[in-house]
């Protein structure tokens, strides 16, 4: 954000007037650049899958004001006959800001942990030259096929020795463990994409692989990061046993 | 590189200078980074991942019953397997889910995540609303379509003569409750693998759209000759994801059907379950847990190698 002052206002002042904003193009048929057609069979698509999204949305949401008479005796999707807050009333009774402050707490320092770890990895696991590091991907590949149940008595173990049971912790661990596998996964084909020519001309020029990481992965790698920090939050924010993907 | 000027030896001096200025002779140390960079997820990872695993292997050559001390059975439990008619029939079922899933998800999250990428008006709002069932937990997602799907309460009432289901009995017919399921799951999944084709569609370089413009391409021939090969890495990433997750889903197929009617969607990690946590045999379930993780690693690994995923070069053009 700069500060707007005189002398900022001559200098733009002598600037020549160039606009970057491209012109609008003109309207008719074969003109490159042209606003491409409106798409009918996509928007129509896309409408239907709407409402298969939408439906079940709404009914969660009109079930959570009813009463119980009225779901039984109302159909699926008409607007109930009486509303109520009693369901809510209920949920919060149920101390429901412990559970919140919980969730959140553990939300939180998945996503950091899941980020902070799995973005570095990527980057030594598509820019790396040695076979161990690629062997890790594969290591992360067996990660993704880790059924949650199928180890919950391991981790369980596990959790009593490091003395972290009932503890958040004990949640975040395992947790931030099991996103890690698909965050990788999907940071890795975001990486793969930036040009090889950049990384190979900055490495050329001298820059050490911090530079790199700092200059070019981590600019590059916004759209993946955005994807991954809020799937593992969301993974986080469900879990059950822990969340597997 | 060499109308830089500069070779890259295999030794340690440059052997070969072209005449250019002086400040361009930077010593031409071509840094990567190393297993360092990987190793905080690799440890931490093996410890919460791996190790587990080794433990469950270890499990499965054992008789316990999940509460006492485990007793060294030998391969007992693996004798047991070939001999268990549910297992190799829920082997049958979560081969058949995976099947559907992949063939709902990976078509409709492609076409989603596509058109959610591209420049229509409402774009946003209409993402958005699609991006929804992410925010809702699987537990949340299988009692909302429970009773959805219930004959008696529900929609599909309803809604089922128009499928040609006229008693609206989804979840409690053989040959049916396998497809509810999988579309329930699909529902949950789609708005996430879509993120990953919107992201990806996203950065392709409108210059290519740009040319086949001028070339005279159509919408349909844009995407078939431009924005599919330019995916082709998050297709195969999604699947991957989609055929080791349809693999591991548990939660939903719980809560839905029980691996019911009979044990018409009793799949692997659901009977595991039953046989561990509801028949008190661990032993036997590990081996299954085993049988799992060996299925699953194969193939992703399978998926990955097949396609040469593993070779980590970008096929992006025109950047």
């Amino acid at each position: 954000m700069t500060i707007y002052t005189a002398a900022r206002h001559r200098a733009a002042e002598a600037r020549p007037r160039v606009s970057y904003v491209r012109p609008r193009p003109p309207r008719g048929v074969g003109t490159v650049g042209r606003r491409r057609p409106v798409n009918v069979a996509a928007g129509i698509a896309a409408s239907f899958w709407l409402v298969i999204v939408a439906v079940p949305l709404y009914y969660i949401a009109l079930t959570s004001l009813r009463t119980s008479d009225s779901y039984l005796t109302d159909g699926a999707l008409r607007p109930p006959s009486g509303l109520t807050l009693e369901n809510y009333r209920q949920v919060i009774d149920l101390g429901f800001d412990t559970f919140i402050l919980n969730s959140t707490i553990v939300t939180a320092i998945t996503m950091a942990l899941v980020l902070v770890m799995a973005l570095p990895a990527s980057y030594a696991i598509v820019f790396g030259g040695t076979r161990a590091v690629r062997a890790t991907f594969n290591t992360f590949l067996l990660g993704l096929a880790i059924p949650a149940q199928a180890v919950i008595i391991p981790i369980y173990l596990l959790i009593t020795r490091l003395h972290l049971y009932d503890s958040l912790t004990a949640i975040i661990l395992p947790t931030a463990a099991f996103s890690l596998p698909m965050a990788i996964v999907v940071l890795t084909s975001t990486l793969r994409d930036i040009p090889r020519d950049l990384f190979d001309a900055m490495t050329v020029d001298g820059a050490g692989t911090v530079e790199v990481f700092r200059r070019l992965v981590l600019p590059l790698s916004r759209p993946g990061l955005v994807s991954v920090g809020i799937f593992s939050g969301l993974n986080a924010w469900n879990g059950f046993i822990f969340p597997s993907c | 590189m060499s109308d830089r000027g500069v070779l890259v030896p295999r030794r340690r001096e440059v052997r070969t200078v072209v005449l250019i200025p002086a400040a361009d002779l930077r010593p031409a140390r071509r840094e990567r980074p190393g297993f360092l960079w990987a190793a905080p997820a690799a440890v931490f990872f093996t410890i919460f991942g791996i190790v587990p695993i080794a433990v469950v292997l270890y499990l499965s050559f054992t008789t316990w019953n999940g509460l006492g001390t485990p007793e060294w059975a030998g391969l007992t439990n693996w004798r047991a397997l070939p001999d268990d008619a549910d297992a190799l029939h829920s082997i049958r079922v979560t081969a058949q889910l995976t099947l559907f899933c992949w063939l709902i998800q990976t078509p409709l999250s492609l076409l989603l995540g596509v058109w959610a990428a591209g420049p229509q008006r409402n774009r946003a709002i209409l993402s958005t609303l699609f991006f929804l069932p992410l925010l809702l937990s699987t537990a949340a997602i299988a009692l909302t379509w429970l009773s959805l799907l219930d004959p008696n309460f529900g929609l599909a009432a309803s809604l089922g003569s128009y499928v040609g289901v006229a008693d609206g009995n989804f979840l409690g017919d053989d040959s049916r409750a396998l497809y509810a399921v999988a579309a329930v799951i699909s529902w949950q999944f789609v708005p996430f693998h879509t993120l990953l084709y919107q992201a990806a569609a996203r950065q392709i370089p409108a210059s290519m759209y740009e040319v086949a413009e001028i070339d005279g391409a159509r919408t349909i021939r844009q995407f078939i000759s431009i924005t599919l090969p330019q995916l082709r890495n998050t297709i195969i990433a999604s699947s991957v994801l989609v055929v080791v997750g349809s693999l591991t889903y548990f939660e939903s197929i719980l809560l839905l059907t029980n691996g019911g009617p009979g044990t018409a969607t009793r799949v692997l990690p659901l009977h595991m379950y039953v046989k561990g946590f509801v028949g008190f045999d661990m032993g036997y379930a590990s081996v299954l847990a085993v049988l799992l993780v060996a299925v699953g690693t194969t193939l992703s690994v399978l998926i990955v190698r097949s396609t040469g995923y593993h070779r980590m070069n970008s096929d992006r053009e025109g950047m």
